[in-house]
């Protein structure tokens, strides 16, 4: 399992670029390792659409490796903002054009970038909130449904409840937090 | 951006409901990029979504059946409130020998004692905190009492006190946890309810034929057997359920009005080729069909849950688009949501010029069977049942049996 990226002893985001700038294969891999989990998340956040943002993520990282080899960063120090900065352009050209494809050629798409260990990690994950969330009260699960899913405020939330606001909010903190636990606890075996 | 004020804000929350403006946006990713924990929390509420997603209407019908911590303190105050009533009510039925050697022997009552000897036995046992069955003279002067002394107690402790039902065996412990647990069933009924004479619970609002009317849930088959109305209740749940309506892209490639030419070519071909129900899109061309798009993308493959907030993306630039508003209300009541469904469904309903207008009028009427609101169910399957094809003749059909099960007792 892929642990927490963390860069190497000594190494920050300037020091990462010169590297790679100086042709350091070993410099490129730490950057993957360091912002792919990032930048994976937050094209799936914005596509909702896993297979996608696995695409986008390969997109990203070659757009901003290539980038760097070239040496077109300015200020080295702000490296996770130009890799903001590429995903967002990437991810925002990819909703603009995405059209929809007739169902028959979903067979004929080719998946690049299919890593079964992320799978296994992710079906992992998708199980262990399954089953935490099944361990919460109908309730709990309720309040998580209507504020992540639903969208609405926690105030409207405690209104289709009759609940108070506070309870709403300390037993919506206490359920993501428990979660949260377990999936440290995930990450660090 | 700090980690405390992503928290505070809720900015988790809201970039996964796609809420948050450019800058904040572009603030937060380059902040989820360089902090491990909130990169942590964001795939959390990621992971919950997605489940929470899938699961929507399962956990909408689940009702919680576990007591609150709050409740748990009322029941156990309850239960403390009663058996103390119980245990007064004991020492009062109690013959008096077993009084005096339970509790010591007021001043009342030794004034009934024969001799004056008795009487300063009894107020020396009772100043030394002694044993009061050491002293054989109180006993015995107890034991001697005059039978009215024994009805008084025993008259007090017959009147029967409101509320807390009180029999020949209510001085046992088995009857002091019954009558602790008839109290405790009585702080979880809900204001609505009130207790039917075999101890079954039922609705008290008018014309309630169903179960759980006031909650925001669909009916579930089961939940109206506390009412004796079983049958009613499944009925109605069944009359609720929705099927997705098709949605095919010929009509989305109709929906999207570029020009002129384009126009007048759908209304020759695609649009004569548009099934009923298909989107009717009366507005002129928005940045919001990408949108639509991608949310018809995902209602054909049946994640509803995604389409929605691509819905709502929609329907922010462009909000009087019809087809958006009518699969949004869809998608709510697919996902067993459907308070929320209505008002997107009734925007659709009240453009009686658009070929979805007749639809919306079926689907909303399905909303209001959902959430008991039987009278505009009505009202809404009546509009919908007037024209002709097999949702209005569906239409016709539910409304005959809405009113049949209204008739029934």
């Amino acid at each position: 399992m892929e642990g927490e990226p963390t860069p190497p002893v000594g190494c920050d985001e300037v020091s990462l670029v010169e590297r790679i700038v100086a042709g350091d294969r070993a410099a490129e891999h730490d950057l993957v390792c360091i912002y792919r989990r990032g930048i994976l998340v937050i094209a799936t956040a914005r596509t909702r659409d896993r297979e996608a943002a696995r695409d986008l993520t390969q997109d990203v990282l070659m757009a901003v490796l290539r980038a760097l080899r070239e040496d077109k960063l300015r200020e080295p120090a702000k490296l996770a903002a130009f890799i903001q900065g590429t995903a967002n352009n990437l991810i925002n050209s990819y909703i603009r054009t995405r059209a929809r494809r007739p169902e028959y050629e979903l067979n004929d798409l080719e998946i690049t970038g299919f890593d079964p260990v992320e799978d296994l990690e992710l079906a992992e994950r998708q199980r262990l909130v399954r089953r935490e969330l099944e361990s919460f009260s109908p309730t709990d699960q309720k309040i998580l449904l209507l504020s992540l899913v639903d969208g609405h405020s926690l105030a409207e939330v405690a209104k289709r409840l009759a609940m108070s606001h506070d309870a709403v909010r300390a037993r919506k903190s206490r359920a993501v937090k428990k979660i949260t636990k377990k999936f440290a606890h995930l990450s660090q075996t | 951006m700090t980690c405390q004020g992503i928290d505070r804000d809720e900015q988790v929350e809201r970039y996964l409901r796609n809420e948050l403006d450019s800058v904040a946006q572009s603030e937060f990713e380059t902040h989820i990029l360089e902090c491990s924990a909130c990169l942590q929390r964001l795939e959390v509420m990621q992971a919950i979504s997605h489940d929470l997603q899938d699961r929507a209407a399962e956990v909408r019908l689940t009702q919680d059946t576990r007591m609150p911590w709050w409740k748990w303190l009322t029941a156990a105050t309850a239960v403390l409130v009663v058996g103390a009533a119980v245990g007064t009510l004991t020492s009062k039925h109690a013959p008096p020998k077993q009084i005096a050697n339970a509790n010591p022997p007021s001043t009342g009552t030794v004034t009934q004692t024969k001799t004056p000897q008795d009487a300063i036995a009894v107020k020396e046992a009772t100043q030394s905190n002694a044993a009061s069955d050491s002293q054989p003279g109180v006993n015995q002067t107890l034991a001697t009492l005059p039978p009215g002394k024994h009805s008084v107690a025993a008259g007090s402790g017959d009147q029967p006190q409101k509320g807390v039902p009180v029999d020949s065996h209510s001085a046992s412990a088995s009857g002091g946890s019954r009558i602790a647990n008839q109290a405790t069933q009585r702080a979880e009924q809900s204001p609505g309810q009130v207790v039917t004479p075999d101890g079954g619970t039922a609705q008290a609002l008018p014309g309630a034929i169903t179960a759980g009317v006031g909650s925001q849930l669909p009916l579930a088959p089961g939940e109206g057997a506390k009412n004796g109305s079983d049958e009613v209740a499944k009925e109605l749940f069944r009359l609720g359920t929705v099927k997705a309506p098709p949605y095919t892209f010929s009509g989305l490639a109709a929906s999207t009005k570029v020009d002129g030419k384009q126009s007048a070519k759908r209304e020759e071909g695609l649009g004569a080729a548009m099934p009923t129900g298909q989107p009717e899109n009366t507005q002129p061309p928005a940045p919001g069909r990408t949108y639509f798009q991608n949310a018809m993308g995902a209602y054909v493959e049946k994640r509803y849950g995604d389409a929605i907030p691509l819905l709502e993306a929609d329907l922010e630039l462009e909000p009087k688009a019809l087809d958006a508003n009518y699969y949004l209300g869809i998608c709510r009541l697919l996902l067993a949501n459907p308070a929320d469904a209505i008002a997107p469904l009734k925007t659709v309903a009240a453009s009686n010029t658009s070929a979805l207008a007749s639809p919306a009028h079926f689907y909303l009427a399905k909303a209001y069977i959902q959430v008991e609101d039987l009278d505009n169910a009505e009202v809404e399957l009546r509009a919908a049942g007037g024209g002709s094809g097999r949702l209005a003749a569906e239409a016709r059909a539910i409304l005959h049996k809405l009113q049949t099960l209204k008739t029934k007792p």
